[in-house]
């Protein structure tokens, strides 16, 4: 009798390392040898001021640059070793992705922004179940009523929820948030955290939040700092 | 949601942006459906045109040298059903009675109310006098003329026998009549009739059929037939059926014991000849001829005819004379007597040649016998000696007495005979070798076996399929749709670089959301396709509006043609006409390049990471690597490389020096790129606010490159081109010139046959026919021929020859294969004819024989234009009706050369080359409007620019408000790099295009002037700078501040 093999961490990353070439012909090290594993269902928030490296760690995370060495696993898959179809699959499925600004299309309406995501395979055609999702989503976060308006006739909070349910849309187990409060108000940023934090809870959404936001820091269940490129613990 | 909704939400919603894509691909595909169109609507016209010259005529006979009965029609109408028309179809002048105007090459053509029923809805002569004639508007409009006023119409008188024959009669007759204008006829009234195919009618002139034979002396006979509404086939058997031997000129005559046939002609034409002893075995050919003088040592004998017949027992160079002549000689068998004649030599000179004869019987003169003697004008006509009239030159001192008596008892009864083939070796001619055939049954015998073998169309008396041949030549030697694509070139390319540029900057506002799309998990691709997808949209409905709207842009090219340009296409009138082919075709093409456009624009999208595109707003890295420095500098380097190699291969052929001008244009985009990465690297400080915005050049490689090289290629174009345009006047007086250094140019309407002096200048003969020159839009089906001695002109090492080898003596160089070799004007033979040195053309000769002509040598751009010259020898075998000389090069004008030509219409050579050349300043004209169209585009497009570029910095300029920078300066910042890429393009274009024009300034014939080009270019960097100042204006006239505090 065998031990069945142990579920790898959703998230794993090993030595990552990102430097940039300055101008004076050195290099700019942004993070050095982060190592760090995040499991299923977990939520971390990532501090730090800014310039440290904090929505870099994201954008690897998110496949949205690359690594200048080490590697960043997502369900135990090496994701440099993927094709430009292959990330574009992982940026589609496994990972959603919340920017400080919302980045709703102008053009469409709150439900057809929530939807963008579900046309991207261009073997899959979205159905009637994804609307419905969509329409739940929207429900869950309070915008049932305002899924025909445009983000333009939005607030703030609200496109970030949509945002926010763009993300989750197709469902994928890991949720990055970059700066999700950073252009709301007071009143707006605690909904959305209390959102997130929601969402973490009963969904079993994986979160990763970078924010300078320690109120929406303290929502989550482990919290970092980068200091000097590295990835220190603050406490859960 | 999908993805079409999807694109159509962004459709709508960008519909702002995407405006200038729209109109930008709106405008290319209406420049292109419009350029296609304007084809159609040029074949149309023309189609049009040849339609209206012909009425419902759809074969001809004739006209040709033979002047047929005017009953013939009526016997094809009934044999056929088919409506027909004979005419007299004449050349002549018509000039004002006080002489204040005259027109030439007129045609004047006697009617009656069958022509008129072929074409018009009224017979305009009807109850005309004999005095009365119709003019078709051209020629009233050219002479003024209103009803009720007189002309004088002057025709030449035809002759039946060639004017270049030896004994043809006298040489310059021609009739006068004094007419008076009854209607004018426009093109419903048949105004445009004329068999030749030209969108010009011709000068026209109508009278009564009826009166123009009486006047010209051929009652009853016509020498065209027109026929509708049958093919030449079914018309050609009717005529075999209806022919009789007059319609050929032919006279059937019984003499004793027999019959004979001759013809008015004087020699029976080679082919008729051969049919005619082919009827009857026993025929025998007969040959009589003036001899000037016969002599016997002291004694000589004047004017005498001698027969040339076999049937007696004569050696060849034997002779056997009459008593009467036998008694005034002296002479008696074994006598050798030398007989004097005239020939007619090279020039239509007359040659006095001698030939011996041994006396070897004596003849009894019982009765006279002038039967054996052919119809010679001036001779077989007059009763006296004194007032005979051969055409040729006589002592009429040498006629005695007994000569008179002679020829009052005997008329021209032959005083001696000599074998026929003696005779034909010295008295044959291009016009025959026989006067008659005699044949020993009587006429009503022979005649149905003579009529069985002679073939009329073979003899030259063919219907011809006019119509089929005017609608072949209406579809045109040039393809205007071809043409306006090409003269529209630049502004179709400057409307798509619109689009492209556009459809960039509408890509780059949404440059957030492509950034967010492949976050989303969209692959680069796929957000590739999606724009292009979203692209081609808008450019497919732009290209649909252009392709509906194209007729506008064809209504406009159409006005300019026959306004502003009509000395590209001589057509006052256009009709405007598009098959759904060509909107089709046009549509489609237009669409590909509008996608390719759009493709080309967007495929650079969606390559930088999304974390970079959704951060956009950021400051714009310059990026430049030394790499791409260096390969554009080693790209230029090898254009120039290649420019030199062009240059030093190429010699001074102008193909060289435009590929080279081409390669030095590619260089300097390739330097330019080089100069834009050099700048987005520099790092020392830059001193002065100009300098800081030439730096900002750098910051969108790709527009600024663009706007370089926009610049650069229509200035090329535009400058080269126009250099081209010649002026006639320069170094015309040079042998090698397009005139051949030839003082004037002469055309006569009636025949010319007194000798031009060598030393003053070259007659030419001609056969009139299509003209085959640029003024002509259709395709010349049979062209104007001219004969020439190729010595004259080669003596004079006249005009240039394009490949620099050949030479006029080519004309007397014999093919191998028959071919008649000729020389004609490059744009003859390259653009009427579609021919180039060495390949061949099938023509018709006047009998209806096919022949083959080969072009041995292309001159460049002259007054030949229009013709194919043959030689002099070549000529009048093909066209041996065609008698005297009708073109004349002419070196000088000395009294005696204006009283040869004082009936001929003499223009200075320079100003016939300026009419040619007419066609190309046209072409020339058009493409400079529509290049300088191009220009504006792309210039307008450069304001696009700097409003774009100053858009994007705004908060960078605000900055510099903030800091102090007054708006002058701020707007100088801007200025400075856009006319720092407007120099950068003039700069590169100009030198280029001098480059390419280098052989045609320093070329013989041509004088190009730089003044034209430099206010071309001048005007251009106004115009770019007036564009970006303004645009600069409008765009730093929004609060720059407002955009920093936003921020």
């Amino acid at each position: 009798m065998t031990n069945p093999s142990p579920t790898p961490p959703l998230l794993e990353l090993r030595n990552v390392c990102k430097s940039y070439r300055s101008d004076g012909g050195g290099t700019l090290d942004v993070l050095k040898n982060v190592t760090h594993t995040l499991a299923r269902g977990e939520s971390m928030a990532v501090l730090g001021p800014s310039g440290c490296g904090k929505s870099t760690l994201l954008n690897l995370i998110g496949t949205l640059d690359r690594p200048t060495s080490g590697q960043v696993l997502l369900e135990g898959v090496d994701l440099q070793a993927l094709d430009e179809r292959g990330i574009a699959r992982v940026r589609n499925r496994q990972v959603g992705f919340v920017f400080q600004l919302h980045h709703l299309l102008p053009q469409c309406t709150v439900l057809e922004n929530v939807l963008i995501p579900t046309l991207a395979d261009p073997q899959s055609r979205p159905g009637a179940a994804c609307t419905q999702r969509a329409e739940r989503l929207l429900e869950r976060v309070g915008l049932a009523d305002r899924r025909h308006h445009r983000p333009g006739q939005l607030s703030g909070g609200e496109r970030q929820r949509t945002a926010l349910v763009r993300a989750l849309i197709n469902q994928p187990p890991l949720l990055l948030a970059d700066e999700p409060t950073g252009s709301l108000d007071h009143a707006s940023a605690e909904s959305l955290g209390e959102l997130l934090a929601e969402l973490n809870r009963e969904e079993g959404v994986t979160l990763v939040v970078v924010t300078h936001s320690r109120e929406l820091a303290r929502r989550m269940s482990r919290i970092y700092k980068i200091r000097d490129g590295a990835l220190e613990a603050l406490g859960a | 949601m999908n993805l079409a909704r999807y694109i159509l939400r962004s459709l709508a919603f960008y519909r702002r942006t995407h405006l200038g894509v729209f109109l930008g691909a709106l405008l290319a595909a209406a420049i292109l459906t419009g350029s296609l169109s304007v084809g159609d609507s040029v074949r149309a016209t023309l189609r049009q045109i040849a339609l209206s010259r012909l009425g419902s005529t759809s074969v001809v006979l004739g006209p040709g040298e033979y002047f047929f009965r005017e009953q013939l029609a009526a016997q094809i109408a009934a044999q056929t059903q088919a409506a027909t028309a004979p005419v007299l179809l004449m050349r002549g002048t018509v000039a004002l009675p006080d002489a204040s105007a005259l027109a030439h090459n007129v045609q004047v053509i006697g009617v009656d109310e069958r022509f008129w029923q072929m074409g018009a809805s009224a017979d305009l002569l009807a109850g005309a006098g004999e005095d009365e004639f119709v003019a078709n508007d051209r020629l009233a409009a050219r002479l003024n003329l209103k009803p009720g006023e007189s002309v004088i119409v002057r025709v030449e008188e035809p002759s039946a026998l060639s004017r270049d024959a030896p004994l043809s009669g006298a040489a310059d007759a021609s009739v006068a009549m004094r007419l008076r204008l009854k209607a004018v006829a426009g093109a419903a009234q048949f105004g445009r009739f004329g068999l030749q195919a030209n969108q010009v009618p011709p000068l026209t002139v109508y009278v009564p059929l009826g009166a123009l034979q009486k006047n010209i002396k051929k009652p009853g006979a016509a020498n065209a037939l027109l026929a509708e509404r049958i093919d030449a086939a079914t018309a050609n058997a009717a005529l075999r059926k209806a022919w009789t031997l007059a319609d050929l000129d032919l006279q059937l005559r019984d003499l004793p014991g027999g019959a004979e046939l001759q013809t008015h002609r004087v020699f029976l034409e080679p082919a008729i000849a051969a049919a005619a002893m082919k009827a009857d075995p026993d025929a025998h050919g007969v040959l009589t001829y003036l001899v000037n003088e016969t002599r016997l040592g002291e004694n000589a004998t004047p004017y005498s005819m001698v027969t040339a017949v076999d049937g007696m027992e004569l050696a060849p160079n034997e002779i056997a004379i009459n008593e009467w002549l036998a008694t005034d000689l002296g002479a008696k068998p074994g006598d050798e007597l030398s007989l004097r004649y005239y020939i007619v030599a090279e020039n239509r000179q007359l040659v006095e040649k001698t030939s011996h004869f041994k006396v070897r019987t004596i003849l009894p003169l019982e009765r006279p016998d002038s039967s054996w003697m052919p119809p010679f004008p001036g001779l077989a006509d007059v009763e006296n000696c004194r007032d005979w009239k051969p055409g040729v030159p006589m002592e009429m001192s040498r006629i005695r007495p007994k000569d008179e008596a002679y020829w009052e008892h005997f008329r021209g009864t032959p005083k001696a005979f000599i074998r026929l083939k003696a005779g034909q070796s010295i008295w044959a001619n291009r016009f025959g070798n026989l006067t008659a055939v005699r044949y020993p049954v009587n006429a009503s015998k022979i005649e149905p076996a003579l009529r069985a073998q002679i073939n009329p169309t073979t003899a030259g008396l063919s219907f011809q399929p006019i119509r089929e041949a005017a609608l072949k030549a209406s579809e045109g030697a040039q393809d205007f749709g071809q043409l306006f694509i090409g003269f529209s070139f630049f502004l179709v390319i400057a409307a798509l670089l619109l689009t492209a540029m556009l459809f960039v900057f509408s890509i780059q506002q949404r440059t957030a959301e492509t950034g967010l799309l492949l976050a989303l998990g969209f692959g680069a691709r796929r957000v590739r396709r999606l724009l292009f997808r979203e692209g081609c949209l808008i450019a497919g409905l732009g290209v649909l509006a252009g392709t509906l709207t194209g007729s506008l842009y064809t209504r406009l090219a159409l006005h300019g043609l026959s306004t502003v340009w009509r000395g590209a296409v001589n057509i006052s009138e256009f009709s405007y006409h598009s098959e759904w082919t060509t909107l089709v075709i046009g549509g489609l093409s237009s669409l590909g390049a509008a996608m390719l456009a759009t493709w080309l624009a967007g495929r650079g999208q969606a390559r930088r990471p999304a974390a970079e595109l959704l951060a956009s707003g950021a400051e714009m890295e310059l990026s430049g690597t030394a790499r791409a420095w260096r390969w554009s500098g080693v790209a230029g380097a090898v254009c120039v490389a290649g420019a030199i190699a062009a240059l030093a291969s190429g010699g001074r052929a102008a193909g060289a020096f435009f590929g080279a001008g081409a390669l030095l244009l590619f260089a300097g985009i390739a330097f330019s790129h080089a100069l834009l990465v050099k700048l987005s690297r520099a790092t020392g400080t830059a001193r002065g606010i100009a300098a800081v915005g030439i730096r900002g050049a750098a910051r969108r490689r790709g527009r600024s490159l663009t706007t370089v090289a926009v610049l650069a290629s229509g200035v090329f174009m535009v400058v080269a081109v126009g250099a081209f345009r010649e002026d006639p006047l320069a170094h015309a007086t040079e042998r090698r010139s397009g005139t051949g250094g030839f003082a004037a140019y002469g055309q006569a309407t009636l025949p010319v046959y007194d000798a031009l002096p060598d030393s003053e200048g070259v007659a030419m003969r001609m056969k009139t026919g299509d003209d085959a020159s640029c003024l002509n839009l259709n395709r010349a089906q049979q062209p104007c021929f001219l004969g020439v001695h190729p010595e004259q002109l080669a003596g004079r090492n006249a005009f240039t020859f394009i490949d620099g080898a050949s030479s006029w003596d080519a004309l007397n160089h014999s093919q191998p294969d028959g071919a008649v070799p000729a020389i004609g004007d490059e744009a003859t033979t390259r653009w009427a004819l579609g021919k180039s040195a060495g390949e061949t053309l099938e023509y018709t000769d006047e009998r209806g024989n096919a022949f083959r002509v080969r072009i041995v040598g292309v001159i460049a751009n002259s007054i030949l234009q229009g013709s194919l010259v043959l030689s002099e020898n070549d000529f009048v075998q093909r066209f041996p009706s065609q008698s005297g000389s009708r073109a004349f090069l002419i070196d000088t004008l000395s009294s005696q050369t204006r009283d040869t030509l004082q009936d001929v219409e003499i223009v200075p050579a320079w100003q016939r080359l300026a009419e040619l050349q007419s066609v190309e300043s046209g072409y020339i004209a058009i493409f400079e409007a529509l290049g300088g169209l191009g220009l504006l585009l792309g210039s307008a497009g450069l304001g696009i620019v700097v409003m774009r570029n100053v858009f994007e910095r705004r908060n960078e300029l605000a900055l510099l408000l903030a800091v102090g920078f007054s708006p002058r300066a701020v707007r100088w910042l801007v200025l400075s790099e856009h006319w720092f890429l407007i120099a950068l393009g003039i700069s590169i274009g100009g030198i280029s295009a001098a480059t390419a024009v280098l052989p045609s300034v320093l070329s013989p014939g041509v004088h190009a002037s730089p003044v034209g080009p430099l206010v071309t270019l001048s005007l251009l960097a106004l115009l770019g700078a007036a564009w970006s100042g303004l645009a600069a204006g409008l765009a730093l006239r929004v609060p720059l501040l407002d955009a920093l505090r936003n921020e």
